[in-house]
This record gives C-alpha cells, structure tokens and sequence, in this order.
C-alpha cells in the first residue's frame, strides 16, 4: 500500500514538474512535495511506527524517491537560473590578446647544463667549480702539460699579460696566468681539498684562442665529469656504463658508446668517445656523415702524474675523466646552425628556448 | 701528416685496401682525418718508344720520331729535345691530355708535319725542374704502360693525425708501417732490408765535432762525402717526395728530405767547402747574427743553440741551415749532419723566433737517439749511389747512450685499468708485436717489458695498458656498473642557489643573455669604469677584446642597444665572472655578479625605470629568501662601487644588507647613455653573487599569526622646504615605527609628491596587540604622539 502511494507521489510530483513556468512556481512545488508536511515526509516520519519488514521496503524507497525528487528541483532550477541571464550582451571575444605578462628565457646553455646535472646528480655525483681566470700551474703543469712540450699547442691559449703573473710559485718560477682552456682545469684544484672516493661534474666556460666562424668560437663552454676511487672499482668499462647511461638518459634512448684511441697528457689511456647516431639510429644520415657514430669528446684515464700533482701517491688511486663540449651538444640538440648565436645576447634567439 | 698509401704498404707488407687501412687505424692506433685519391700525371700519358727518327725538313732544331705507344700505336710526334735517342723509352701526352701545368696538348701540324701527341720533359710532367730535355725512362719500363700507374702516382693519400706522444716514432713512414705491420699481425717489411754499414776509410778526414751546449744536443753525427754530383734525383725518389707533398731540389736535398720522410730523423747537409775547421755545437752567442736559409737574419740569444765552425755560425740547430753553407748545383764535398737535438730547446727556440719548420716539428717531439746510426747508413747507402760521392770519413759524439728500460706490468693492473681480464698469452702478443720485449717474470703473474728506445712514450704500465687496449680493440670492453656504496653526492649550495636566482629571475621575465668575457678600451671609457683595475691580455684576438671584464654592464649595453632595434622594452640579465687587479701585486680577483638591465617602453611615461627596476630587485628578495635589502645613498658609505661612475649622480642607491654593501642600482648617467647609443628608459643593476649567496636565509622560523585584528588610520604629512632634500621616505617610516611603537606594527606609503618647495607624504598604518583588541583612544593617543613628534622634528604639518 505505502509502497504505491510512495510511487504515485514520485509520478504526481514530475508531472507537475512540467507545467512550472516561473521561479516561485518552483518553490511552491518544492514545499508541496518536499517540504516538511509534504505527503513523502510524513510517510518518512511515521516509519517508526511500521513493522520491521515494512520498514526494511518503504524506508529505502521513500529515501531514493525523495533523493530523486532533489535532483529533478536541482536541475529545474538551474534550468530557470540559466534562462534568466542574457549571456550574449556578456560574450566576449576569446581569441583576443591575453594581458600581457612578460616571459624570461634561460640561454640554451644554461638550460642544457641545467637537464646534465640533473642526470649526473641522481647518479650520485656533486657539482664541483674553478675560476676562469687560472694559473699556468693547474691549466697545464699539474696536468701533465709541462712548458716547451708539444702538447700545449693542442690548445690555442690566451695569456695574461705578463704584468699580471704572479711572482713566486712552486717551480720558483715566475707563474704566470691564462684563461682555463679547458674545465680539466678544475681536476687538481679539486683533488688538493677531497679524498677519493668522490664523482663531480665541472660545468663551465672555457677560452680558446681561435678566430671565429660559423662552427668556431673562441668562448664556449664544455663540461668535465671525474670519477675516482681505488684501482679496481673504477676502470675503462666503468667509464663506459656511465657515459652510456648519461647519453642514454639524456637523449631518452639507448645510446652506444665507442672508444677510439686518443692523446691527451692528463689520461693514459686516452680516448676519443663516439656515441651512435641518436637521429638515424647508427644506420647513417647526414648528420653523422653516414658513419652512424657522432664525434663527442675526449675520456680518460687520469693520468698518475696528475693524482701525484694532487698529492696522491702513485698507482694509490685510479679514475676516469671526460669532457666535452656542452656548446656542441646544445648544437646537436637544438638544430643551431651558427655557434656565434650563443654569444650574440640577441634575445630573438634567446626568447626560442 | 699525409701518408702515401703505396709506400706504407711498400714498408709494411700490409694488403689491405688504402680504406681498410684507415679503418684498421681509426679504430687502434690514430685518427685518420681523411683519404684522398692523387693522380699526379694524367692517365692518357703513356710510356712510348722511339723506333725512328728523322730530321724535320723544314726545321733544324727539330726531329721526327715515330713513337711505338702500343702494339697497334705506332704514331708519329714532332720533338724538339736534345736528348732523344733511338730506343730510348719516354713518357708520351696523347693528344688532349691536359698537363700539370695546365697546358692542353692538341694533335698539331708543327711546319708541315702532323705531330700526334707529346713526349714530355721532366718540368713538363710536373715532376721536377729540369727542361733541359725530354725525360729517360729506364729500359726495362712496358712499352704502352699508363705512365703514372706503372710509376706509382696514382696513389691514395692518407691523413693521419699524430699526436704530441707519438711524435717521436710516427712522424715517419717507417714508424707507421711498423703499427700498421704490428695491427696486421706480422714483422714490418722495411727490416728485412737493412743496409750494410757503411766503410768508414782509415784515414777519416770528417771534420772534428765538438758539443758544448750538452743539454740541447745529446747526440751529433756527422759524415763527409766527396766528389758529389749534385743534380736531379732519380724519378722514384722525386715520386716519393711529390706524393709525400714535398717539391724536389736537387739530389743532395732531396735524399736528407726523403730520409726524413722514411724515418723521422731530420738531417742537415752543408757544403763541406764552406766549412772552416772543425763543427761546434754551440750556444750562440749574445746578440749573434745568422741569416738562414729563407734569406731572414736573425739576431739569436744564448739560448739558441746553434752549429759553427771555428769562424761562424753556419745553422740554427735542430730548426734551419745558414745561407752561406748551403748545398747548392756546384759543391763538390758535403758534411752531413744526423742529429738528436733536445726538443724544449728546439720548441723555445722555434717559438721565439717563429720558425716552424718540418725539422723542428720532429726534433721538439724528442727522438730517439739511436734511430741515429741506423739512418746515417741509410744516408750513407743514398749519398754513394744517387749522388756519386765517395765516404771521406765519420764522426759520432754520443757521450751518454740512451739504453733501453724495463717496466714491470702487473697482470692485476690491466684488469683494474680495462675492467677486463686479457688472457697472459693476448697480453705478451700485443706488446712483441709493436716490437718491446716482453718476458714473464717468474712466480709472478706479471710481465717484464724492455721499450726501446724509440718509444719515448711507454714509460710506466698505464702506457702499457694503453697499447694492449687498443691493439685488442676497446669495442672489445663491455659497459660494467660500479658497484660502489649507495651514498648521496654533496651537495652544492651555491650552485643551487644559482640555479635558484635564475629560475626565479626567468619566472619573473628576465631573458638571459651570455657575453664576451673581455672588451675593448673603448667599452670601458664609455662606461667610465677605471682603467687600472682592469686585467690585461697579452694576445688578445683583437684590441677591441683586450681586457678582461670588471664589470657585466658594457657587454649587456651593448646588447641591450642591438635588441631595441627588435624590441621596444626588454629585461635580461647575465651572471658570470667579472676581473679585477687585486690589491697585491699580481692577484687577480675573480667574482661571480648578477647584473640587470631593464628597458621600460617608450610610451610608458609615468614609470621611472629606476623603480620598476628596484621594484623586480626586491620582490626577488623575497622569493630569494634573503633578508631585507635597504637602498642606501652610496654619499653615506665608505665603499666605492666600481660602476658607481657610470650611474646617474642622483639616481642611484647601494644595495645594502644588514651594513654589507651587496650591490648597486641606478639609471644610467646621461653620458653613458649617450655612448652606448641608449635613453633614459634604462635601469641597471650589478650584484655580488657570493655576497647575496651568503645573506640567503638558511632556514625559516614560523611567527603566530596575528589573532586580533589592526586598527588602520591613514596619517598624511607636509614637510617644508628647509626639510625636502633630507627627508626620505626611508626615514620617515623609520621615524614613525620608532615613535609609534610598540602599537604601531605596520607602515605603508600610499602617495608621495612635492608641491611649492614641500613634500607631502601618506602613509596607512597600522595598529594592534598581539594579545588583544586594541581601544580606539589607544590608537588615537599614538596617532597624536607621531604628529606631535612630526611636528617637532621635521615641522611637518599634517595635512586633512
């Protein structure tokens, strides 16, 4: 019995729904059907008074049907909310300029440098640092690159004048100052003030003296990763996961890595480190002059004339070194066609990073 | 250097291809920077023989040949050489073949005869200097041969890059063929022919030699040849010598440069008839002329090192002979100089007075001082035969002999520095092949190595490693993680804070820009910024990047003015190291800054750049977490900003935090503007870096809240003439905060102008408690006691 009427209140209740023209109309329907003396409430109100079973049925169908009733009032009445705003006098048109709010841009470089230490640092390494300007000592000497040997002209080097130099040094020699040709600079710096074991990476800027051109620039940057602990926990294969690993990571697949063999006074053995194409997948392309491999720097392993430099015993100590130019990788990776954009400070080329 | 590939595989016994071959060195030994393909004489010469020949009818000077080119090319060619002969085999230019020279040779009729082709002189095939006939090609050369392919020159040319290390023994044809007869598998070719000593007569009329500069020269041989012929050096050696890109002088020279070529050793010959005396090695003397072969004299130094006779100093050791005892067409006897020249010696030298020569290019890549005796036989063997002379006598003066060395190599080593086992066998294979001695010690699982000499470059087991390495191919060593103990990389403040300050800066519209490190004079005085402080270049690309930076600002202005030919306003920024002389005599001072630079656009007109920049400045404090930054009046600090000149006098602050001077800020002085071809829109800003690094709040402290609400009241003031210029609005609120305290918590300027020679100010403030609501006469006596105070110490009046 309570069940049907509970189902003809439902029916009755929608059916005047329909034919409710204004907002007050609504309101009476409301109070008439879901007030507190409606019909539906005072079924809900006696149920106290019904017997269990009775209870267990008209109880659950005289909630739903009120929560159905809810709904219906809800959505009529958003119905008649929305009728009463005049939404055309309030368009506007949205393909009109924002307000404007100026954007910065990192340099390409930094941006770059940035996404290597991310890499390099969830691979436990620290992020080490070393003056531009920087002696004779730790840019060549201590690096096994001595005076009157034909190594130094690797490097086209600028010099301080000599009334810069400082006077008195370790060879008692008059020492005299440059800008860092390469971010190996920082190797000894380094060392004097940590004990192995310790993995660093030295991002930075680096001088040569070189006319420039369209691929020639005698102010780039380059990066230097050292990794070094006892002899057996570092070697050429070690030097190798990390830097498969790191290109991997960086170029968001699998990179291979080969090594060609190479000279530099700081490392023994020496390496020239090729990665496979990262644009044909090492098959051949004109970017990697259809050899599949691209050219990225020189590795090492740190030469134990550089440790003894340091003030490492020999032979006590064994890691590896490589750098390479972070200005080329930016290069590579961005599709830049001339180097001396990095340096123009034209903010037409910043503003695209 | 560029490599014949004929003559490599001549001295190697290698077969592979010129390809192959540069593959195979690519990957073990040195880098290969290219092949290319060389025809020195066209295909359509062809060698011919001279089966008759007439006298032209209608010329004296000239013969008619019939030249037999092949089994059916018999063909008649017009010559006007002295030399031709019956029989006599020559090199023929089929008619279109265009010559070295650029010459086309055409099917002519020469006086009535048909002249089909060219036999071809010496000069004419490119192949030396000598016009004076036809060129002879040995008798036993195939009729109809391809002329150039029968003599080698059609050849590839390899161009390999040796570095510094292996200077010493791979600047040489000899040297190459052995890593490329050792990556091959076998013994080089070139030592199973080694020449006999040669037979030094008894009565050994060699001048006597003499070293006193020791340390450049540790060894000096020397030969004396009579009777030479100088002339023209036979076809192969001149080919050799084409191919190896060096031009033929006359037989003298050319076999001292072939020599060179063949095994690295750079040798000297002089014309024995110039010499007076005995041969001294020398240091020259003070201020000592000698004019070299290249027709410059050059005033030398002590350090030089030179060689003389009892009178003069005939050459520039190591580097260029002298003028004056050069070999020419009509010396008779030549004193032959083999060497080994101390390289630092040579590269200062050659440095000082830049000579960079092919001799100087190996003796400052330290050979090796044996190598010596094996070349002068070699030199000895050339000297007899191609240039007739007859060995008068020889001298060596090799005080100290350089004897081979041992290394121990321990088998343990190799596997720590590869990562990888090589087998013992492998190992011992490698090293014999490059020709070391190799011997197991024994009870030990480690090798004893003998280097020879002419590897200066092996000198402990990580050299050793390296050769084994790479003659079993790196691509052979597998990628290995390290297994090491999982522990967090230390962390680097600063460089996060960097990372931090240009993040922030980025996010608040900052571009950044990357500069030049060093400027001209010309930036400098535009920027009025102090010529002494600044670091000097000694060779600088230009003038105009002379000296190193002290401040970021040139760069960025001169910047700032290219972009606003783009754009109308613009902020960037720059952060890197600046320079400066120090206070001590030679320190240089390196610091990080932070410079800015912001362009308000032209029509903006209400806003002064310098506060919309200080106002970008401080809310960077605050997302930078440092503490407050005060603009001070850089009249009332002691220090001097090294940009302070090139700011506007009376629109520009220091930037202080807690009484350490971080930096500084202003508009432009008109001047500077004015030089860097920009307005008035422009702010700028130079900050210390470590300095803002090391007033960075470390750690942040929570304050409750305030429970109960501010009592707000505005409080406007006029201040009179007297008091315009000094009162600022730095004072004032710190005027108000002192006498309203402690109700009054808050002060904030709402309005300032001046009218009439006065200067109004408006302020809200704020008052409460922290520990209740506070009584509106509280507030009121508070209010009173600033305006009273106001009043008496500024006269200001209030304005309603």
């Amino acid at each position: 019995m309570l069940q049907k009427r509970i189902i003809d209140i439902e029916t009755e209740a929608k059916q005047a729904l329909t034919i409710i023209k204004t907002l007050p109309q609504l309101e009476e329907w409301e109070v008439t059907y879901l007030g507190r003396k409606s019909a539906l409430n005072e079924i809900l109100k006696n149920l106290k008074n019904l017997t269990t079973e009775e209870k267990r049925i008209v109880g659950p169908l005289g909630n739903a049907v009120k929560q159905r009733l809810f709904q219906s009032l809800a959505t009529a009445r958003e119905a008649f909310m929305e009728q009463s705003i005049d939404w055309d006098a309030q368009a506007i048109d949205v393909t009109a300029p924002g307000v404007f709010c100026r954007d910065g841009h990192l340099h390409p470089i930094t941006r770059l440098t940035y996404e290597i230490e991310d890499i390099f640092s969830s691979l436990g390494f620290s992020l080490a640092d070393g003056p531009e300007v920087e002696s004779e000592w730790y840019n060549f000497d201590a690096l096994n690159v001595p005076a009157d040997h034909p190594a130094r002209d690797m490097q086209d080097t600028f010099w301080l004048a000599s009334s810069e130099s400082k006077q008195k040094t370790r060879n008692k020699k008059q020492e005299r100052y440059l800008l860092r040709t390469q971010t190996s600079a920082v190797q000894v710096r380094y060392m004097e003030t940590h004990k192995p074991p310790f993995r660093i990476i030295i991002p930075g800027r680096i001088f040569r003296n070189e006319a420039t051109d369209v691929s020639h620039e005698h102010t780039f940057h380059q990066f230097e990763c050292l990794m070094v602990d006892e002899p057996g926990k570092v070697s050429v294969a070690t030097f190798k996961y990390i830097a498969e690993t790191f290109f991997s990571s960086f170029f968001g697949k699998k990179v291979n890595v080969r090594l060609r063999p190479s000279f530099f006074p700081f490392t023994e053995p020496s390496f020239e480190f090729d990665i496979s194409c990262v644009l044909c997948g090492a098959s051949g392309c004109p970017v990697c002059k259809q050899s599949g491999w691209l050219e990225i720097g020189g590795a090492g392993m740190v030469h134990q004339k550089v440790f003894e430099a340091a003030g490492y015993k020999r032979g006590q100590y064994q890691g590896f070194a490589w750098g390479f130019g972070l200005t080329r990788l930016a290069m590579m990776k961005y599709k830049i066609t001339d180097i001396r954009l990095l340096m123009s400070g034209d903010l037409r080329f910043i503003r695209q990073f | 250097m560029k490599y014949s590939y004929h003559w490599l595989k001549e001295l190697s016994g290698t077969k592979k291809s010129a390809d192959a071959l540069a593959k195979l060195l690519m990957t073990h030994a040195f880098e290969v920077e290219g092949i290319e393909k060389c025809s020195l004489v066209p295909a359509s010469v062809i060698v011919g023989k001279v089966v008759k020949l007439e006298r032209h009818k209608n010329a004296d000077t000239l013969r008619v040949a019939r030249v037999e080119c092949g089994k059916k090319d018999t063909r008649t060619i017009v010559c006007g050489a002295p030399n031709i002969a019956l029989e006599q085999k020559v090199a023929v230019a089929m008619p279109g073949t265009v010559l070295p020279g650029g010459v086309e040779i055409k099917e002519a009729t020469i006086r009535g005869v048909v002249s089909k082709g060219m036999i071809c002189s010496a000069k004419e095939l490119g192949l030396g200097d000598d016009h004076s006939g036809i060129l002879v090609l040995p008798e036993h050369t195939p009729v109809g041969a391809l002329f150039g392919k029968y003599f080698g020159l059609d050849d590839s040319l390899i161009e390999v890059k040796i570095l510094p290390d292996r200077g010493s023994d791979a600047l040489s044809y000899q040297g190459l063929a052995r890593e490329i007869a050792a990556l091959d598998g076998h013994a080089p070719h070139f030592v199973k022919v080694i020449p006999k000593i040669a037979k030094v007569p008894s009565y050994n009329r060699c001048p006597k030699i003499k070293v006193t500069y020791k340390n450049g020269c540790r060894r000096y041989m020397g030969m004396l040849f009579s009777d030479i012929s100088v002339g023209e050096s036979p076809l192969w050696l001149k080919i050799k010598l084409l191919l190896s890109g060096l031009r033929p002088i006359n037989s003298v020279v050319d076999v001292t440069n072939y020599l060179m070529l063949l095994t690295g050793q750079p040798m000297h010959a002089f014309d024995a008839d110039t010499l007076h005396g005995g041969v001294t090695v020398r240091p020259a003397k003070k201020k000592e002329k000698l004019m070299l072969l290249n027709g410059v004299t050059y005033i030398l130094s002590p350090d030089d090192m030179v060689i003389a006779d009892e009178k003069r100093a005939l050459a520039l050791a190591g580097i260029m002979g002298g003028s004056t005892s050069s070999v020419t067409e009509k010396t008779k006897n030549v004193f032959l100089e083999i060497a080994h020249f101390h390289g630092p010696t040579i590269r200062r030298t050659r440095t000082r007075h830049a000579l960079l020569t092919d001799a100087s290019y190996r003796f400052e890549r330290n050979l090796d001082p044996h190598r010596v005796k094996e070349v002068a036989r070699e030199a000895a063997l050339l000297m007899t035969t191609i240039n007739a002379g007859k060995m008068m006598g020889m001298r060596d003066v090799y005080p100290k002999e350089q004897k081979e060395w041992k290394i121990t190599l321990s088998l343990q080593r190799i596997e720590d520095v590869l990562g990888e086992k090589v087998p013992l066998f492998e190992a011992v294979q490698y090293l014999a092949l490059l020709g070391l001695g190799v011997k197991k010690v024994s009870g030990k699982n480690a090798l004893d190595v003998t280097v020879p000499t002419r590897r200066p470059d092996l000198m402990d087991e990580w050299d050793l490693i390296e050769e084994i390495g790479r003659m079993r191919g790196y691509e052979k060593i597998k990628a290995c993680p390290p297994f090491l103990p999982l522990v967090a990389g230390e962390e680097n403040q600063s460089k996060r804070f960097e990372r931090f300050l240009k993040e922030t800066l980025v996010a608040s519209g900052f571009d950044e820009v990357m500069t030049y490190s060093f400027y001209g004079e010309k930036e400098y005085s535009l920027a009025r910024l102090p010529k002494e402080r600044h670091c000097e270049l000694e060779n600088p690309m230009s003038p105009e990047q002379r000296f190193l930076r002290l401040s970021l600002l040139p760069g960025l202005l001169r910047k700032t003015r290219d972009n606003l030919r783009y754009f109308d306003a613009l902020d960037c920024f720059e952060y890197e190291s600046v320079f400066s002389r120090g206070a001590k005599k030679g320190s240089i001072e390196e610091k990080k800054k932070l410079s800015l630079v912001t362009v308000l656009p032209k029509k903006n007109k209400e806003q002064s750049p310098f506060f919309v920049l200080k106002g970008k400045i401080q809310s960077l404090r605050a997302l930078l977490d440092i503490s407050d930054i005060s603009f001070v009046l850089p009249e009332e600090q002691s220090e001097k900003s090294a940009i302070q000149d090139m700011l506007h006098p009376t629109r520009r602050a220091l930037l202080v935090i807690e009484g350490d001077v971080v930096g500084m800020i202003g508009e432009l002085h008109p001047f500077v503007a004015q030089g860097f071809g920009l307005d008035s829109r422009v702010a700028v800003a130079e900050l210390d870096y470590e300095k803002l690094f090391a007033h960075r709040l470390k750690e942040a402290f929570y304050v409750p809240l305030q429970k109960f609400p501010y009592a707000l009241r505005d409080l406007s003031l006029t201040f009179p003439a007297s008091f315009r210029k000094r009162v600022t609005v730095a004072i004032v609120e710190k005027f108000l905060l002192d006498v309203g305290a402690p109700l009054l918590r808050r002060v904030e300027l709402f309005d300032i102008y001046e009218h009439d020679d006065e200067k109004s100010m408006a302020f809200h403030l704020s008052f409460g408690a922290a520990d209740r609501t506070i009584m509106s006469e509280e507030m009121d006596r508070a209010f009173d006691a600033i305006v009273m105070e106001a009043k008496e110490r500024f006269e200001a009046r209030l304005r309603l």
